[in-house]
C-alpha cells in the first residue's frame, strides 16, 4: 500500500539524489580545474555549456551537445562529463545513455582557447558507485556488438559519497583511460574530495543543467524567495495573508544569478539554469495548491 | 540605599523622573541622570539596541500609533502609556531617554534606552522593543562577549572589579538524561577568580552581577561606585554611578554589539551582489564526531522558534534549511566537519537574523568562534 510516508520518502530520496549529483559534479570540476592548492592556469568548467559536434561524429553531425559538466584541464586538455546518480531499473532504457557518450567522444568545439578546440579530451560517465559495474557491463556488451557503439576516449568514473566524520565525494575510474596522465592516476587509485571544500568553493550552487525534483524547487520558492520579498508585501486584512508579486522570468532570472547558472563563469555558450519552464511548473503547482503566505506577526 | 515605602511616595518620585525625562536639553537629562540617587523599588535600567538605520527614527515611528508620545525639545525623550497587570491592569506612564554613543565614534544604528523604573514598568518598555523586532534588534552577547567585556571594564574604568552574584544555567545528568538548571550564585569574588569558577563549572551565565570600587593607590573604597547587573541580552541594571554604567559597560556592549552586527550585515545573497558570503561556527574541539550530536543539532534547529524548517540531512551530515519568520531571512545550516557548523546565508539574510540564529545555536547547542566560512576566513 502507497502511504503518504512512502511518497514523502520517495520525494526526499529524489532531492537527496539530485543535491548529491550537483555536489559530485563540482567536486569533480574541482579534481580537473584545481591542483590541490590553486586552479591551475587556462582551466575552467562550466555546466550544461553548448558545444558543438565535429562533422564527422557518427551520431548527429554538426549539432549541439549540452553535456553536464565541460571541465577543462589547461589548454591541451579537458572532460565532458554526464552524471548519474540513478538509473532506470529497465537496462534497455541505458542504451540512450551509451549514445549520448557517444556522441561526446568527439572533436568538440566550444572549449575556452583561441579557437574554441582543444587537442584531446575525453567523453566521461559520471555514475553512482551502485550502478557503475552494471552499466560498465553494459557497455562492455554493447561494444562487443558493435564496436562503434563506444568511442575510443570514453570510460566510466563512479563517485560515493562517502559517510565519514568528514564526508567526501570518492571518485574511480571503472572502465576505459583518461588520456591525461597526472588525473589517470589519481583517478585509478581513487580520488577523494571532501565535501566541506566543495561546500567552501561553491557554497551557493543548488542546480546544475538538469531539471531538479519539483520539492526541491518549492522548497526553494517557500522559504527563501517569497520569505525575501515579504518586506515588499501588503498585508490582506481579509485573507490574513501578505500579498507578494512574483513572476516566473523575474524568479528564474534570481535563482539563477543565486544559486545557477549565472552563480559560475558565464559567455555566451553558457547553460541556464534553473530553467524558465522549471520555475513556470512550480508556480503552477504552488497555484493548485492554492498557495498562501501567513505572515506571522 | 534607600527605599520608598508608600505609593505617595512613589508617585511622586515617578512625576520627578517625568520631569527629569521631560527636559527640553539632553545635556540637562545627562547631568541630572550623572546626580541622580535611584531608591529602591526603582533601577535605572539601559537596554542597548541595534538598528539598520536609527534607534530614534524607530522610535518616533511607533509615536502616535498607540500610546507612545515624544515630549517637546532636543531630548530624544518619550512617555509610554500602558497597562501593566493581567489580574487587576493598572495604567502606567512611563517616561524613558534616547542615549547616542556618537561620542565612541558609533553610529546612531547603536543607541540606548534609559529609564528609570520598577520591574514590571521596566517588562512593558522591553515589550515595545521585543514587538518592534527586527526593526529594533537587542544586543545579544555571547557567554564569551559578557567575559571579555566583563575582563575590559576593569582596564577601561580603572576600578577594582568583583563579581557580586551571578545567574546562569547548568548542566546536570539526571535519570533521564542531561539537564539544565537555571542557578543563581551569591559571592563576593574577584572578577577573575569568579570568571574562573564559571568555567570550572561549565556555568552557561545569563547575567552578572560587578561592582565597581574606587581605587586610590593600593587602597580600595569599601563601598561600590556602582553596581551593575549586565544581562546577555545587552541590558543593564544599575545601582549607583550612571555616568560610570553607561560610559564603560553600557558603551562596551554597544562596541561589542556594533561590530558583531556590522560583520552579520550584507550577507544575504541579494544584498550582496548574489557574492556567497557564508559564516561559520568553528569550535575548538570536535564536536560532530558522533551521529548522536548530529541528531541532536538537528532537532535543536527543528525546534528554533518562529521558523520554518526544512530537513534534507540529518546522517552523516547535517543540512536544514532555516527561514526566520520575523522577516523572512533563510540560512541553509551545515554540519559537514565535526568543528565547524556553515550558515549559507540565501537571499535574504539580515543581521538580525544572523545574531538571532548563532544566539540560538550558541545557547541550545555549544558556544563558537564566528568566522568567514573558508580556508582564511576572517574571525569576528
Amino acid at each position: 500500500m502507497v502511504t503518504k510516508e512512502k511518497i514523502f520518502r520517495a520525494e526526499l530520496d529524489k532531492v537527496n539524489d539530485y543535491e548529491q549529483t550537483v555536489n559530485a559534479i563540482l567536486a569533480f570540476a574541482a579534481f580537473v580545474v584545481h591542483d590541490g592548492t590553486s586552479q591551475r592556469p587556462n582551466s575552467q568548467f562550466g555546466f550544461g555549456r553548448r558545444m558543438e559536434i565535429s562533422p564527422n561524429n557518427l551520431k548527429t553531425p554538426s549539432s549541439e551537445i549540452t553535456p553536464d559538466l565541460v571541465a577543462q584541464k589547461s589548454k591541451r586538455y579537458g572532460i565532458v562529463a554526464e552524471a548519474k546518480k540513478s538509473l532506470d531499473q529497465n537496462q534497455s532504457n541505458w542504451i540512450q545513455h551509451v549514445e549520448q557518450l557517444r556522441k561526446y567522444d568527439d572533436d568538440l568545439k566550444g572549449w575556452w582557447t583561441e579557437n574554441e578546440k582543444i587537442d584531446k579530451s575525453d567523453a566521461v560517465m559520471l555514475i553512482h558507485q551502485s550502478r557503475g559495474r552494471l552499466f560498465r557491463d553494459f557497455l562492455e556488451n554493447r561494444k562487443k556488438e558493435d564496436t562503434d557503439s563506444v568511442g575510443p576516449n570514453t570510460s566510466i568514473i563512479e563517485f560515493n559519497e562517502s559517510p565519514e566524520t568528514e564526508p567526501y565525494y570518492f571518485f574511480r575510474i571503472e572502465f576505459g583511460n583518461i588520456q591525461d596522465s597526472e588525473l589517470m592516476r589519481n583517478i585509478y587509485e581513487g580520488k577523494q574530495v571532501p565535501l566541506e571544500k566543495v561546500k567552501i568553493s561553491f557554497s551557493n550552487i543548488q542546480y546544475y543543467d538538469a531539471k531538479p525534483p519539483l520539492p526541491l524547487l518549492l522548497i526553494r520558492l517557500w522559504t527563501d524567495y517569497f520569505p525575501s520579498k515579504l518586506d515588499e508585501g501588503e498585508y490582506d486584512e481579509q485573507k490574513k495573508a501578505m500579498k507578494i508579486q512574483a513572476n516566473v522570468y523575474d524568479v528564474t532570472d534570481e535563482l539563477q544569478k543565486a544559486f545557477g547558472s549565472q552563480a559560475l563563469y558565464k559567455d555566451e555558450r553558457s547553460g541556464e539554469f534553473p530553467k524558465q519552464k522549471w520555475i513556470k511548473e512550480a508556480f503552477d503547482e504552488l497555484l493548485r495548491a492554492d498557495a498562501k503566505i501567513i505572515h506571522h506577526l | 540605599m534607600y527605599r520608598l515605602s508608600t505609593p505617595q511616595e512613589e508617585r511622586e518620585f515617578e512625576v520627578f523622573i517625568e520631569a527629569l525625562f521631560k527636559q527640553d536639553n539632553p545635556i540637562k537629562v545627562r547631568n541630572e541622570l550623572y546626580r541622580l540617587n535611584v531608591p529602591a523599588p526603582y533601577r535605572l535600567r539601559i537596554k542597548v539596541l541595534y538598528s539598520q538605520v536609527s534607534v530614534e527614527d524607530v522610535i518616533d515611528s511607533l509615536v502616535g500609533k498607540g500610546r507612545l508620545l515624544r515630549f517637546k525639545g532636543e531630548s530624544r525623550s518619550y512617555l509610554l502609556k500602558t497597562m501593566i497587570g493581567k489580574r487587576n491592569p493598572v495604567e502606567v506612564s512611563i517616561p524613558f531617554y534616547i542615549e547616542s554613543f556618537d561620542k565612541n565614534g558609533l553610529h546612531e544604528n547603536v543607541q540606548a534606552i534609559i529609564a528609570i523604573c520598577k520591574t514590571n514598568q521596566w517588562n512593558a518598555l522591553r515589550r515595545l522593543s521585543k514587538n518592534s523586532y527586527p526593526k529594533l534588534v537587542p544586543i545579544l552577547l555571547s557567554q564569551a562577549e559578557l567575559i571579555q567585556s566583563a575582563r575590559r571594564l576593569k582596564k577601561v574604568t580603572g576600578h577594582s572589579v568583583n563579581v557580586r552574584a551571578l545567574s546562569a544555567k547548568e548542566s546536570f545528568n539526571g535519570e533521564k538524561g542531561t539537564f539544565k538548571k537555571s542557578v543563581r550564585v551569591w559571592t563576593d569574588e574577584e572578577l577573575e577568580k569568579a570568571l574562573l569558577s564559571i568555567q570550572d563549572r561549565r556555568q552557561i551565565l545569563t547575567s552578572i552581577d560587578i561592582e565597581f570600587f574606587h581605587v586610590i593607590g593600593d587602597q580600595t573604597h569599601v563601598r561600590p561606585t556602582a553596581i551593575c547587573k549586565i544581562r546577555k541580552n545587552g541590558e543593564i541594571e544599575v545601582t549607583g554611578s550612571y555616568k560610570l554604567a553607561f560610559d564603560a559597560v553600557a558603551t562596551q556592549i554597544a562596541e561589542v554589539g556594533a561590530s558583531k552586527l556590522r560583520f552579520f550585515a550584507g550577507r544575504g545573497l541579494r544584498l550582496s551582489q548574489y557574492k556567497p558570503r557564508p559564516l561559520a561556527v568553528n569550535f575548538s574541539q570536535p564536536v560532530f564526531q558522533k551521529a548522536a550530536a548530529i541528531r541532536q543539532f538537528v532537532q535543536i534547529l527543528s525546534k528554533y522558534p518562529h521558523s520554518m524548517h526544512a530537513v534534507e540531512h540529518g546522517n552523516p551530515y547535517a543540512h536544514v534549511k532555516l527561514t526566520d519568520i520575523y522577516d523572512g531571512s533563510s540560512f541553509d545550516v551545515w554540519a559537514i566537519s565535526p568543528s565547524r557548523i556553515a550558515l549559507m546565508p540565501g537571499l535574504k539574510a539580515s543581521e538580525a537574523a544572523f545574531e538571532r540564529l548563532v544566539d540560538y545555536i550558541f545557547d541550545r547547542f555549544r558556544e563558537g568562534q564566528i568566522a568567514d566560512y573558508g580556508y582564511e576566513g576572517k574571525n569576528l
